[in-house]
């Protein structure tokens, strides 16, 4: 249905602007004519990665996929060759656009151009069916050690947009200067069809959000949104631009971690601008928005559900929730109670209409909004050469930024660097612990686990 | 007027601030021509060009073609030098 959909938006808005970035800006109807051009080279039913820097074209791409009756698989491009590697591997992915080199793979074939992209397929089996009703895919850092897909229905993608316009009052004037990149839901569910369902424009822009630069593009794009990690405004909030600068700022979104009580406070006080922090996870979609006249991070979106269960977890529905993990069967159903709640693994409550957050059971680290599981980077540091064991954790930097720490148990002349380097090689970047510290032996408790406040104070860090 | 090793000194200073502990000056003095192989986060890379274009009052154009400049000390300099900063020596 998507594809119908977004058929339709290009019809009904035609001329208007759609779609731009530094190089190119494209109107609805070129949209849909680049798309249908691309479409050719994509079988119908293949599954697809895009796996690129936010751009124009990737939009032209995951519309030609969508167009062609694929299937969207839409892969971080921060990803490093391990997790690329079980990604194409567990989805069975016929073929993944990019735009830059991709590990060297036995079962890749001849690539070719995809428009400003390369297109490259793999053969991969054996291949679990997706359901029938799936249309998109996205990953999220599961608990399993591995990047899970979610596979999501048109019905959820669409719905996630349209509650979104509504919710937020999304109009046909504004124009949405994005910072976050299309794989990840705030961006994709708050910057994409939401956009194109409104008839509004989207400028896609790249590189670090540094409040200079995000100031020069609000200026060049006379932006009335914008979208982005807790980042992006505490950079603002570090160089304090004058009030004028955001006059037509009429939304500013912040989600994927908690925006720091003094950004927000200091951004409206000296340079008049709101920012509202939401609520939403890979699985569901965005589930809360702030307006101001609700506190903690907002009153509940159209289409959710929000209620607490045992031990104060969150438990939210929506409709725009994730149908189920490819490639870990049996772990979403695991996460859904009988009424269909989802477990959120955040401790958290409604309060005068407004969510509040006030911890977090879940095992899974988040570092500026990026979700990181602390298994998955075990993993990776025990199939290190020398390794004997690792703890994984994360810790506050005394500049109140968040970052992973790990404790490496190694009875080999391994060193902190190595280790670092070897973790760069596999994972991607925001995964690589930032600091290491190698012991001998990890500190234990009588049953021989590790115990987290001793392995923390090798590390000289603070509770997360 | 600044000397170009003081520049190159105070951009090292820059940015083992902005990593909040994570890498000594030393480091990235010994790392001047490719800063990325220290490994330093995304969030302390944007603390790290605040601080720059707060100090000297330049843009960086994190969004050009080529952003190979960010990733060195001498990147860096030129480019200051290219945004006006007078440099002597």
């Amino acid at each position: 249905m998507l594809n119908e959909v977004l058929a339709e938006v290009c019809r009904r808005y035609g001329a208007r602007l759609a779609v731009a970035d530094r190089a190119q800006s494209l109107s609805y109807e070129e949209l849909a004519s680049r798309a249908g051009n691309l479409a050719g080279q994509i079988p119908t039913g293949a599954r697809v990665g895009l796996c690129a820097t936010n751009s124009v074209d990737l939009v032209v791409a995951y519309a030609a996929v969508l167009r062609a009756g694929a299937v969207p698989f839409l892969v971080d491009r921060a990803m490093g060759p391990a997790e690329l590697d079980h990604i194409i591997g567990s989805c069975a992915l016929d073929l993944v656009v990019h735009d830059r080199p991709l590990p060297p793979d036995h079962r890749a074939g001849t690539s070719r151009a995809f428009g400003s992209h390369t297109l490259t397929p793999y053969s991969v089996a054996p291949r679990a069916r997706l359901l029938d009703t799936t249309e998109v895919c996205r990953f999220t850092s599961g608990s399993t050690g591995f990047p899970q897909c979610i596979e999501f229905s048109g019905d959820a993608v669409h719905s996630a947009a349209a509650n979104w316009m509504r919710g937020t009052g999304l109009g046909g004037d504004d124009r949405v200067l994005c910072y976050a990149g299309l794989s990840n839901g705030l961006a994709f569910n708050t910057s994409l069809l939401a956009v194109f369902l409104a008839g509004a424009s989207l400028h896609l822009a790249t590189g670090l959000p540094a409040a200079g630069s995000v100031v020069r593009s609000i200026s060049g794009t006379a932006a009335t949104r914008l979208t982005g990690f807790p980042a992006l405004y505490d950079s603002l909030a570090r160089r304090t631009p004058p009030p004028g600068t955001f006059a037509d700022i009429r939304v500013a979104v912040s989600s994927g971690a908690r925006l720091s009580t003094e950004t927000a406070e200091l951004l409206r006080e000296r340079c008049g601008l709101h920012v509202s922090d939401y609520y939403g996870i890979a699985e569901t979609g965005p589930l809360t928005f702030a307006t101001g006249q609700t506190g903690g991070l907002g009153a509940p979106l159209p289409g959710v559900g929000l209620r607490t269960g045992a031990g104060g977890e969150l438990l939210v529905r929506s409709a725009s929730m994730g149908s189920r993990y490819h490639n870990a069967p049996g772990v979403f159903e695991a996460k859904l109670d009988a009424d269909g709640y989802y477990r959120t693994g955040d401790l958290g409550h409604l309060d005068r209409g407004g969510l509040v957050l006030t911890g977090r059971i879940s095992h899974v680290l988040n570092v500026g909004g990026r979700k990181i599981d602390p298994i998955e980077v075990r993993r990776v540091l025990c199939e290190l050469p020398g390794v004997d064991d690792a703890v994984v954790f994360g810790a506050a930097k005394p500049g109140g930024d968040d970052m992973v720490v790990a404790v490496v148990a190694s009875r080999a002349a391994v060193t902190a660097a190595e280790l670092r380097t070897g973790c760069f090689e596999r994972l991607a970047a925001f995964k690589v612990p930032e600091r290491v510290h190698v012991v001998e032996t990890l500190p234990r408790n009588s049953i021989g686990k590790p115990t987290l406040a001793a392995v923390r104070a090798i590390a000289g860090v603070s509770e997360h | 007027m600044l000397t170009t090793s003081a520049l190159r000194d105070r951009l090292a200073q820059l940015i083992s601030e902005a990593s909040d502990g994570t890498v000594t000056v030393q480091e990235v003095l010994a790392h001047e021509n490719e800063l990325s192989a220290l490994g330093i986060p995304s969030l302390s890379q944007l603390r790290a060009i605040d601080a720059i274009e707060n100090e000297f009052g330049v843009a960086l154009d994190l969004e050009a073609e080529d952003t190979s400049y960010l990733d060195s000390i001498k990147g860096l300099t030129g480019y200051l030098a290219e945004q006006g900063l007078s440099l002597d020596g």
